[in-house]
């Protein structure tokens, strides 16, 4: 698949990662300070109002803890205002709607929030938005940038850790970087994944080892990765018979090479999947 | 996975009458609960307001904490049990996937038979259970439930669709060809709105009607798929044929491996008309994705075409299957 051309400006992706790894910065700074007055309050208060009397001493005595609380509140809405920004723009990606998916990005990266979780978020789903318009090296920047912000943290959607290795990993393979997606199988494979998620990978994996010219490999628990490809689409299913009919044949069993060449051609037409997969070409020739 | 099904043994315990029931919500108002700590706040406050001293300010705020911490665990457990709703009804779709109808049919027996707390959980859930019934060849039971489901605000337009889809698919195998023909007919009415819908949507007019949103025109391999087998159930192999030739190519691309079901009604239908050599090409193409028996199972009226020989499997990729 090549990159989709698109007639609107789309937000450069080193200023997006800029952006929000700096507002994850000032996020934490400001947290730690809020934090910290949200302790000292209760000490704060009585100590400042003592000192003051009538009026002034009841303004102090309320107005610093709604103060605080209001501080909360607003981050609360602020984060939340960012979440339905973003939550409908899988939907709209999904649909091929990319300039709708691109204002929405573009102005959840803007805004600022203290959640962390939130700003990542934005970098997700923008990944995703350039994977799907075939912008593979963006997309592989963007799932690197989610990753390496997320660290040892625990996120709150422990589902988006996983989707973004599988982002990348799927970018990677789409930009030639067999290292990356070999990196990132490891960690998958280590991961409690879901059907989904296991199809995917293991649509990954067959593409990376056909890739690294690894036959053998691929053949290892051939009956088990077949079941998994009879749950995948057309095109990947076909795309996995073709690559493992490869594999066969390269090994010299014939009759399973022949076998799961013919499923892929009632499944998809080589021919289409070579035109995104150039290297793909001589092997269907 | 389609050479590892487990058999087919209808499973009693799902009483349809009382899961539909069982199952609705009961309407809980969450607000409720946290208004009731509100008012005990409230009274608390009072209470110190009335009797003074100099533990109020304690009291006051050890109340406050209480009543804090009081929101916080009723919000954490409401959210809890949404989240394992979800996560159950997740499952009983991954068991789905794999085939292994026993568990997902008891699944859904343990998450139907309480009051559900979403609504919209408890609509996938229902489509699981047809689903699932459909399986073990309780298609009466089936139509009940996709009617209930269609009788409700439950669905939106894409799952109205898909649900019309399996209640016609259903209808066809429980012999109600009157209201089978009736429902394949409404159902390409909405694929054509929709196709329509999406030719003026592309020429820039805007459309906002349910027409618009209902019944995209990706499901019509689906609907191919009920057209060819309500032809061949009805002495129809011509139109069977064309419909295949017409849908082939939609098939390929939406239905995965059950491209199957296709060949194999295209070949029941070429060995109608007479064409032995392309109903044994078909039915060869058929059983290289499925094995014969699935095929029979989801279509008993396609048997005669088991006289073509079916696609061996080599033993390396189905070692525990017998040879087909």
């Amino acid at each position: 698949m090549s990159a989709i051309e698109t007639s609107f400006p789309s937000l450069p992706t080193t200023l997006a990662i800029a952006r929000v790894q700096r507002q994850i910065a000032a996020g934490r700074l400001v947290r730690v300070l809020l934090l910290s007055l949200t302790i000292a309050v209760p000490f704060l208060t009585p100590a400042l109002a003592s000192q003051l009397s009538g009026a002034l001493q009841t303004l102090v005595m309320w107005a610093l803890p709604l103060g605080v609380l209001a501080a909360w509140i607003m981050i609360g809405i602020g984060g939340a205002k960012i979440t339905r920004l973003l939550a409908g723009t899988p939907v709209l990606i999904a649909a091929g709607e990319f300039e709708q998916a691109e204002l929405r990005l573009a102005e959840s990266v803007r805004q600022f929030t203290l959640l962390r979780g939130v700003k990542l978020m934005c970098l997700h789903h923008l990944a995703m938005l350039r994977h799907a318009q075939g912008r593979f090296d963006d997309a592989q920047q963007l799932a690197a940038a989610v990753l390496r912000q997320a660290g040892n943290v625990p996120s709150a959607d422990p589902r988006s850790d996983v989707t973004a290795r599988l982002l990348l990993a799927d970018a990677s393979l789409e930009v030639g970087d067999l290292w990356s997606v070999y990196r990132m199988l490891l960690t998958l494979r280590g991961s409690s994944l879901d059907l989904d998620e296991q199809l995917q990978c293991e649509r990954i994996e067959i593409e990376y080892l056909a890739r690294a010219g690894a036959w053998d490999q691929m053949l290892i628990a051939l009956p088990q990765r077949v079941q998994m490809i009879e749950l995948m689409p057309a095109g990947a299913s076909g795309l996995c018979y073709l690559l493992l009919g490869q594999a066969a044949r390269r090994v010299s069993q014939s009759a399973v090479a022949e076998y799961l060449e013919s499923r892929a051609r009632l499944l998809v037409e080589p021919a289409e999947l070579a035109v995104r997969r150039p290297w793909l070409q001589e092997w269907i020739g | 996975m389609t050479r590892l099904d487990d058999q087919p043994q209808p499973p009693q315990s799902l009483d349809v009458p009382y899961l539909l029931s069982a199952s609705v919500p009961r309407g809980e108002r969450p607000l409720g609960r946290f208004l009731l700590i509100g008012i005990a706040l409230a009274v608390v406050a009072w209470m110190l307001g009335r009797a003074g001293g100099a533990a109020a300010p304690l009291i006051g705020l050890l109340a406050l904490i209480a009543g804090f911490a009081g929101v916080l665990w009723l919000s954490a457990r409401s959210l809890a049990e949404h989240r394992g709703e979800q996560q159950a009804v997740r499952t009983v779709e991954t068991l789905m996937q794999l085939r292994r109808w026993q568990e997902a049919a008891g699944l859904l027996q343990s998450i139907l038979a309480r009051p559900m707390r979403l609504e919209t959980m408890r609509a996938k859930a229902l489509v699981y259970l047809s689903g699932v019934l459909s399986r073990y060849h309780r298609f009466d039971d089936a139509i009940a439930v996709q009617n209930h489901l269609l009788e409700g605000p439950m669905l939106d337009g894409e799952g109205i669709y898909a649900v019309r889809l399996g209640r016609a698919m259903a209808m066809l195998r429980a012999d109600h060809l009157f209201d089978a023909d009736r429902a394949i007919n409404e159902l390409r009415k909405m694929v054509s709105r929709a196709v329509e819908a999406g030719q003026e949507s592309t020429t820039g007019e805007h459309r906002t009607d349910v027409a618009a949103r209902v019944a995209p025109s990706r499901e019509s391999a689906a609907l191919a798929l009920v057209e060819m087998y309500r032809d061949v159930k009805t002495g129809h192999p011509d139109e069977a044929l064309q419909t295949f030739d017409l849908a082939r190519e939609a098939m390929r691309r939406q239905l995965g491996h059950r491209l199957a079901d296709g060949y194999a009604l295209g070949a029941r239908a070429a060995q109608m008309i007479g064409d032995a050599e392309r109903a044994r090409r078909l039915w060869a193409d058929a059983t290289l994705l499925a094995p014969a028996p699935e095929l029979l199972r989801r279509y008993p009226e396609i048997a005669p075409v088991t006289e073509f020989p079916a696609t061996p499997a080599p033993s390396e990729l189905f070692p525990g299957a017998a040879a087909t």
